[in-house]
């Protein structure tokens, strides 16, 4: 099986965006930091801003794995199955490869709230849970963020691959149904259903739900990391659904 | 050592583009897939090369069967028509990832003919013109080593002096390296003297599939002046004439009765041209 150069080849696609994602990072946090140095009146506070901007950037990441990539495999003679494994090993050793990063950058910023109270940047983990971050020894508390962070990042690539591999195999009219159809209904018509039919009933259910998912008032990260690896499963489960029969489409 | 397709069919909606297609592409043979637009040639080679599953039927590629096998494809190179590559890909990326994808491939022969074919290898995909965009495909095709090696459309494109370049490359090649070629095309004229096997396709079926003289020893040419020519082929099945002035060239199906031949006229072999648009029209 091509398995091994399947990987090689989708982690070098991803290799030059994640290199120009950290250069912006790094650069809008030194242009902050410098303003706020010298400008004794500005300060610039971000809690959890680090993963945010991650989780945008992998979103949009997995979005753009698939078209392009499948047919890359099929001119060089690769399966679907030795694609796809590649690909999730890929999103695999992207989500630990970036939580790690991203842990450190947060650590190296977290010793500058020292420097000034004016330049402050939280990690994503302290921010959604306070208590039981001040009370876990700082070690276990990186580690316990890094593997949070894995399931995050790793939920949020599965969940743009499953988009772009549904877009591929739907037709014009469908895309366009659904580009439409989903924004309007979630955006729009929930809302105003759960405002005059339901008395408000939905919105509460839904963020009930969202608040066991992220863990809850309890604050227990592996309820976190539990959603995102069912989350994981079913999203790798719908997929591969997906793309076992995705042919070339001229 | 073959590609085997066995009594494949596939439908695009309501059309049908293969219906039961059964063919054996031997070993180090240089086939003709000759057809109509539309007739099916691509849709099989997509089949054969895993790019679409076929309704019914399966292909083997040295008896292994190549719907999502590894093993089955990596013995297949297919330079398609169509662009697969990266737009935003360089060309000497792509023969880096090629060598990656097939182990066999030939850098330095690779190289040496895109400086033939003047083929800047630090230029992307999207920048290069048709002609272009047919010649690196042709180069890693003609690099690639694989036991088959399918080419549609392979010269789509390219100027008279680079469609010669090729078929001189390839005969090259397939004297020093023998492999299967598999050649789609609809300049009939110019690989009719290249190929080895005929294989023509009609509305999705196979009509033909014998060797190329097997195919020509089905009729003849026969040239001289217009007006003995037209007592000649008197009675005859004739599938099409040319005429120059007073001279008169027609294809006639049937053996030749040499002892029948008035003095003045000359017979040939029959044209695959003429003879390709006979079987295929109506």
């Amino acid at each position: 099986m091509n398995i091994k150069v399947a990987t090689k080849y989708q982690i070098n696609e991803y290799l030059k965006s994640i290199k120009i994602f950290y250069l912006v990072v790094i650069l809008v946090l030194i242009f902050f930091g410098v303003i706020t140095a010298v400008n004794s009146s500005s300060n610039f506070y971000s809690t959890g801003g680090i993963e945010g901007s991650t989780i945008i950037f992998l979103f949009i990441l997995g979005l753009n794995s698939f078209k392009e990539t499948f047919l890359m495999m099929l001119q060089n003679g690769t399966t679907r199955r030795s694609m796809f494994i590649g690909r999730l090993i890929t999103i695999l050793a992207t989500s630990v490869f970036m939580a790690v990063v991203d842990r450190f950058v947060v650590n190296i910023t977290l010793l500058l709230n020292d420097v000034s109270e004016r330049f402050r940047v939280g990690g994503m983990y302290e921010e959604f849970f306070v208590q039981r971050a001040e009370s876990l020894h700082i070690v276990v508390r990186n580690l316990e963020a890094i593997l949070i962070t894995i399931g995050m990042y790793a939920a949020v690539m599965v969940a743009g691959y499953l988009i772009t591999s549904a877009y591929y195999r739907m037709n014009k009219i469908l895309k366009i149904a659904v580009s439409i159809g989903v924004p309007t209904s979630v955006l729009i018509l929930l809302p105003v259903l759960d405002a005059v039919v339901f008395d408000g009933r939905i919105a509460v259910a839904v963020s009930k739900f969202l608040r066991f998912v992220f863990g809850g008032q309890a604050g227990n990260p592996y309820n976190l990391l539990l959603s995102c690896i069912i989350f994981i499963v079913v999203g790798i489960g719908l997929t591969w659904l997906l793309i076992r029969k995705s042919v070339e489409k001229s | 050592m073959s590609i085997e397709v066995k009594n494949i069919s596939k439908s695009f909606g309501s059309t049908c583009a293969l219906g039961g297609v059964s063919i054996n592409l031997e070993e180090n043979r240089i086939y003709g897939l000759l057809g109509r637009n539309g007739a099916g040639k691509t849709t099989l080679l997509n089949i054969i090369t895993n790019r679409i599953f076929a309704d019914e039927g399966e292909v083997l590629v040295d008896g292994l069967s190549s719907m999502e096998n590894d093993e089955a494809l990596s013995k297949i190179y297919m330079m398609g028509e169509k662009n697969y590559y990266p737009d935003n890909m360089k060309i000497k990326e792509i023969f880096r990832w090629t060598k990656e994808f097939y182990p066999s491939f030939d850098m330095d022969y690779a190289k040496k003919l895109a400086d033939l074919f003047e083929l800047n290898l630090n230029k992307n995909v999207k920048s290069l013109s048709t002609g272009y965009n047919s010649i690196f495909k042709v180069i890693i095709a003609l690099s690639v080593n694989t036991a088959y090696v399918l080419l549609d459309e392979p010269v789509l494109g390219l100027d008279a002096n680079h469609r010669d370049l090729f078929y001189k490359l390839l005969i090259e090649k397939y004297s020093s390296h023998p492999a299967t070629y598999v050649i789609s095309t609809h300049l009939i004229e110019e690989v009719s003297n290249i190929i080895e096997d005929v294989i023509i396709i009609k509305k999705g079926k196979i009509i033909k599939n014998e060797t190329r003289e097997e195919l020509m020893s089905v009729g003849y040419t026969v040239s001289g002046m217009a007006s003995l020519v037209d007592e000649f082929i008197k009675g005859k099945e004739v599938i099409g004439t040319d005429s120059i002035g007073g001279l008169k060239s027609a294809y006639i199906m049937g053996q030749i009765i040499r002892t029948d031949i008035p003095k003045g006229l000359e017979i040939t072999k029959m044209d695959l041209q003429k003879l390709f648009v006979q079987l295929t029209n109506a």
